[in-house]
C-alpha cells in the first residue's frame, strides 16, 4: 500500500514536470518563426482587437474592416490619403439620366482567390446578399436608394430591379434619385464582391475562412491571437510587394510597446500615453493624421439650458481647447473648428470656430438669462481621450464663467443607448460618419435628430439634401460647407478635437499612409519592407 | 465512492442552472443593447427598420423568460447558442479558447504547486532561520505584487532588454511563449501555497506522533516526507482546489498583458460587448470546471487521509 501511493505521487510529479517543460513544441532555442520576422511579412497590431468576423457584410466595425479591406475588392475603392474615389474592379463608369443610372465597366482580368474569373453577375449576387433581410447585415443601408431595394427587403420582389448585369463585364445600377454618397458607400469592403460557390459551401464559416478577390489571401486566424494574410499572386494590379501581413491582437498598449521595442511588431497605432513618450524621439518614426473622429460634448438641443444656442456658444467660448489638448492629450489631437475634420476634402479652411474668450462666454450666458450660473449633468465614459479626464480638465474653465458640470460615469454602450433614448442633458463622446462629407454631417439632419442631439434646422436639412443630390463635386462641396457653417454657428456640440491618429512604425517599413477615414484602413499594396536583419 | 461521484454530478445541475440564470438576469439588467455594440461608434445610427430586423434575427424580440427557457432547452441539447459578435456557434468559440487556457493553467499551476510546497517545507524545517525568512519574503512579494505589473516587469526585462523571450502571444503553445505568463501567473499562486504549506507543516511537526516517529529512530527524511508532509498537505490541497478553477477562468489580467487568447479574456470581452450567448457559454464551462475541481479536491482528501470515507 505504502509503495503504491508513493509511486502514484512520484508519477504525478514526473508527469507534471514533463508537461511543464515539454508542452507544445520542440523550439526550445527560441528561433522566431520566419513568418514573424523578415521575409517581407508586415507584422502590425490588429488595432481594434480581434476582428471577430471577416465576412464583410457581418460586422460594421473598423476592427474587421481593417482586415477585410485587404481581402475584398469592390467596384471602386477609396484613395487612402484623401478618401476620394478610385477605380478598383470597375475601371470606369458612366453616369446617365441626371445621376440616377450608373454603368460600371468591369476589368476582365480580375479573379477570386479560388481562381474563378469575376463577372458582373458576381456583383449582382454580392449586392443582393448585402441587402437580403435574411442576412441581417448592419451595413445593408449602403444600398439604400437603389431601385427595388425596398420591395426586395420586404419580400415583394425576388430581386432588386435596379441592379442588372448588362453583359459579363458591364453592370448597371439604377438609383431612385441622384446620390453623391453612393460611390463612397460602394468603396467599403461590405460592397466587395464575394464568390457565391464559396459563400454557399461555407455558410457561417465564410466569416472565419473568407475568400475574396483583394490583394491578399486569407491564410490563418487564431482567435484573439493573430490573423495571417498572404500576398495574392494573381492580383489584377500585380502581386503586392510584401509577402504577407500578420495582424496581432494585443490589447495592452504597454505590451504593444514592448513588442515594438523588441522588434516583433513593425507598426502599431499609438495611444496618447505612448505618443507623449516618443513624439520628440527622432529614433522613432510616426505617421499622423487628423482622423475622421470628432471628439465632442453633445448638448440636448431641446432641453434647458441647451435649447438656447447662446448657452451652447458660451460653452464653446469658455474652454481653452488647445491647452487641454496639449496638457491632457500630450498634443495628440487636432483642435476642432467645426464638425467636419480638417483632413476631409470638403473642409472649409475659412470656417470660423470659437476662440477661447471667457468674457464673451459670460456675456452670452447673461444674455440668455443664466447670469446666476447653471448646473449641467454630463454623461461620460472613462476613456482617456474623450472621457472623464477631459471632463475633469475643463471643469475649472466652465466654473469660471458660471457653468458647473456634474459628471456621471458609465461605459460607452450605456452612454450610447441613453444618448439615443434622449435621457440626458449632455455627454462626451467620439463620433464621425464615414468617408463622405455628406454622410459625415448627416447626423445633424432632422431625420436623425431623435437619436442624436435633437438638433433640427430646416436650412441644414435642405443644404444636406441638396448636397446629397448634387451631381457635381464642386457644387456638393459648396453646399456641405454652407451646412457646416450653419452647424458651427448653432453649436449643437462643443467642438473639441479631431483625433490625431498616430502609427508608430519601424524603419524597415516604407509606404504606410496617413489614412483619415481610419488609420487602420491601410492600403498594404503600397508597402515595402527592407528585409535585411532588423 | 461511485455513488458519491454520481450524486455530486447530479448536484452540479442546479448549480449550472443557477449560474446561467444569474448571468442572464444581470446581463439584461445592465443597460446597453447588443446592437449598439455591433456598429462602429462613428457610423450614423441604424435606420429603425434595419435595427428591428437585426433584433429579430438574433432573437432579442422574445420576452425575457422565453429567451431564457429557449437558451436552457438548447443548452441541454448541447447547443450553447449563437454569438452575434462572432456570427458563430458559441461552442466553437469556447472550444477554440480551451487549449491556451488549459495549457497556461496547467503550467502555472504545476509551477506553483512544486515551488510553493518546496518553499513551504523549506521554511517550516528552518523555522526562524534565514531560509525561513527568505521563503516568506518571497511569499509576501508574490502575494502582494499585482500580476499585471509583475508581468510587465518580466516582459521589459526578458523581451525588451535581454531579447530572450517573446513578449506576448501564445505561439500555438511553444515553450518560449509559455515561460513569462507561467511565471507571472504561477508566482502569486506559489506564494499562497508556500505560506499555507509552512504553517500547516509547522503544526503537524509539533504533533505527538512526529515526536513518536523521531523517538523510534526514523530518519529525519522519513519523518518529514512520510509522516508529516502527507498530513500537512490536506489544507494545501484545499487551497489548490480553490485556486485551480481561478487559473482556468480568472487569469484575465495575465491573459491581457501577454495577449494570451484564453477564456478569461473572452468572458470579459463578451460582457463588454453584451454578447450574452458567449457569456453564458463560457460561464457554463467555467462553472463546470469549478464543480469538477471541487470534486477532485474532495476525492484527494481520501487519498491523503484514509479516515475520510465517502457515503
Amino acid at each position: 500500500m505504502y509503495t503504491y501511493k508513493r509511486g502514484c505521487l512520484l508519477i504525478m510529479l514526473v508527469f507534471g514536470l514533463i508537461l511543464l517543460t515539454g508542452c507544445g513544441g520542440p523550439d526550445l532555442d527560441f528561433e522566431q518563426d520566419p513568418n514573424d520576422v523578415g521575409g517581407g511579412v508586415f507584422v502590425r497590431d490588429s488595432a481594434y482587437g480581434d476582428p471577430e468576423n471577416l465576412d464583410p457584410i457581418v460586422r460594421g466595425r473598423m476592427g474587421a474592416m481593417g482586415v477585410t479591406t485587404n481581402l475584398f475588392d469592390g467596384l471602386v475603392g477609396h484613395e487612402p490619403e484623401t478618401a476620394e474615389i478610385r477605380p478598383a474592379i470597375a475601371t470606369s463608369w458612366d453616369i446617365h439620366d441626371d445621376g440616377t443610372r450608373y454603368v460600371f465597366h468591369l476589368r476582365d482580368d480580375a479573379i477570386f482567390h479560388n481562381g474563378r474569373p469575376i463577372t458582373a453577375d458576381d456583383f449582382v449576387y454580392s449586392f443582393h446578399r448585402l441587402a437580403d433581410p435574411a442576412n441581417a447585415s448592419p451595413l445593408s443601408h449602403y444600398l439604400t436608394g437603389v431601385v427595388g431595394k425596398r420591395e426586395f427587403e420586404v419580400g415583394d420582389a425576388e430581386t432588386m430591379e435596379g441592379i442588372r448585369a448588362l453583359d459579363d463585364h458591364t453592370l448597371q445600377i439604377q438609383l431612385e434619385a441622384p446620390d453623391s454618397t453612393f460611390l463612397s458607400n460602394l468603396a467599403f469592403p461590405a460592397a466587395g464582391v464575394v464568390p457565391e460557390e464559396a459563400v454557399e459551401a461555407l455558410g457561417d464559416d465564410f466569416g472565419h475562412r473568407p475568400i475574396g478577390s483583394g490583394p491578399f489571401v486569407f491564410d490563418e486566424w487564431v482567435k484573439d491571437d493573430y490573423v495571417n494574410l498572404q500576398a495574392f499572386d494573381d492580383y489584377y494590379q500585380g502581386r503586392p510587394e510584401i509577402d504577407g501581413v500578420k495582424f496581432r491582437v494585443i490589447q495592452e498598449a504597454t505590451t504593444k510597446e514592448a513588442e515594438f521595442l523588441s522588434g516583433n511588431l513593425d507598426a502599431f497605432i499609438a495611444p496618447a500615453s505612448i505618443y507623449r513618450k516618443y513624439r520628440d524621439d527622432p529614433d522613432h518614426q510616426m505617421i499622423e493624421v487628423a482622423e475622421f473622429f470628432t471628439r465632442h460634448i453633445g448638448f440636448h438641443c431641446q432641453k434647458e439650458p441647451f435649447d438656447d444656442p447662446r448657452v451652447r456658444q458660451a460653452f464653446n467660448h469658455a474652454i481653452d481647447t488647445e491647452t487641454i489638448i496639449d496638457v491632457v492629450l500630450g498634443g495628440k489631437g487636432v483642435p476642432a473648428i467645426g464638425y467636419l475634420p480638417s483632413s476631409s476634402f470638403a473642409f472649409d479652411p475659412d470656417l470660423k470656430g470659437y476662440p477661447y474668450d471667457p468674457e464673451r462666454a459670460e456675456t452670452l450666458l447673461a444674455e440668455s438669462g443664466y447670469e446666476d450660473g447653471i448646473e449641467v449633468p454630463i454623461m461620460t465614459s472613462e476613456h482617456p481621450e474623450w472621457g472623464l479626464p477631459i471632463v475633469e480638465a475643463i471643469m475649472p474653465y466652465l466654473n469660471a464663467v458660471g457653468i458647473t458640470l456634474k459628471p456621471e460615469t458609465m461605459d460607452t454602450g450605456v452612454l450610447y443607448d441613453r444618448l439615443r433614448s434622449g435621457d440626458y442633458v449632455s455627454y462626451i463622446y467620439s463620433t464621425g460618419g464615414d468617408a463622405h462629407p455628406v454622410n459625415y454631417l448627416w447626423r445633424f439632419h432632422s431625420e436623425l435628430a431623435d437619436t442624436t442631439n435633437r438638433y433640427s434646422d430646416p436650412a441644414v436639412d435642405d443644404l444636406l439634401e441638396r448636397a446629397k443630390g448634387a451631381t457635381d463635386d464642386d457644387e456638393m462641396i459648396a453646399l456641405v460647407q454652407e451646412a457646416e457653417a450653419t452647424i458651427a454657428r448653432d453649436a449643437p456640440i462643443w467642438f473639441f478635437h479631431y483625433n490625431k491618429a498616430v502609427t508608430m512604425h519601424a524603419d524597415r517599413v516604407d509606404g504606410l499612409q496617413a489614412v483619415p477615414i481610419d488609420m487602420f484602413l491601410q492600403d498594404l499594396t503600397k508597402l515595402s519592407i527592407d528585409v535585411g536583419p532588423r | 465512492m461511485f455513488h458519491y461521484i454520481a450524486r455530486r454530478m447530479v448536484q452540479m445541475l442546479p448549480v449550472l442552472i443557477g449560474i446561467t440564470l444569474v448571468a442572464f438576469i444581470l446581463m439584461n439588467l445592465v443597460p446597453g443593447t447588443a446592437i449598439s455594440m455591433m456598429m462602429d461608434p462613428r457610423a450614423a445610427p441604424l435606420p429603425a427598420d434595419v435595427e428591428a430586423r437585426l433584433l429579430e434575427h438574433y432573437g432579442f424580440t422574445d420576452p425575457l423568460p422565453i429567451r431564457y427557457l429557449k437558451f436552457l432547452g438548447n443548452a441541454l441539447r448541447g447547443d450553447l447558442g449563437f454569438s452575434f459578435r462572432f456570427n458563430q456557434l458559441v461552442s466553437i468559440i469556447v472550444l477554440e479558447r480551451l487549449p491556451p487556457t488549459m495549457l497556461l493553467a496547467f503550467t502555472s499551476g504545476t509551477l506553483a504547486v512544486l515551488l510553493g510546497v518546496f518553499l513551504g517545507i523549506l521554511a517550516a524545517l528552518h523555522r526562524g532561520r534565514i531560509l525561513d525568512s527568505f521563503s516568506m519574503v518571497f511569499g509576501l512579494a508574490g502575494a502582494s505584487m499585482p500580476v499585471f505589473w509583475f508581468g510587465i516587469l518580466l516582459m521589459f526585462l526578458f523581451s525588451v532588454r535581454l531579447g530572450w523571450l517573446p513578449a506576448s502571444g501564445w505561439g500555438s503553445g511553444s515553450v518560449s511563449h509559455l515561460i513569462l505568463p507561467t511565471l507571472a501567473l504561477g508566482y502569486g499562486f506559489a506564494a499562497i501555497i508556500a505560506r499555507v504549506t509552512r504553517s500547516s507543516m509547522l503544526e503537524v511537526l509539533s504533533m505527538d506522533y512526529i515526536v513518536t516517529a523521531r523517538s523510534k529512530g526514523l530518519s529525519e527524511r522519513m519523518v518529514v516526507y512520510k509522516h508529516a508532509l502527507k498530513n500537512a498537505l490536506i489544507p494545501v490541497i484545499t487551497v489548490i482546489g480553490g485556486q485551480v478553477g481561478r487559473l482556468l477562468s480568472g487569469a484575465v489580467l495575465t491573459e491581457t498583458v501577454f495577449s494570451w487568447p484564453g477564456l478569461g479574456r473572452l468572458l470579459v470581452d463578451s460582457i463588454q460587448h453584451r454578447d450574452l450567448p458567449t457569456v453564458q457559454g463560457s460561464l457554463i464551462f467555467v462553472a463546470f470546471v469549478f464543480v469538477l475541481v471541487n470534486l477532485v479536491t474532495d476525492l484527494t482528501y481520501a487519498f491523503l487521509d484514509p479516515r475520510v470515507r465517502f457515503e
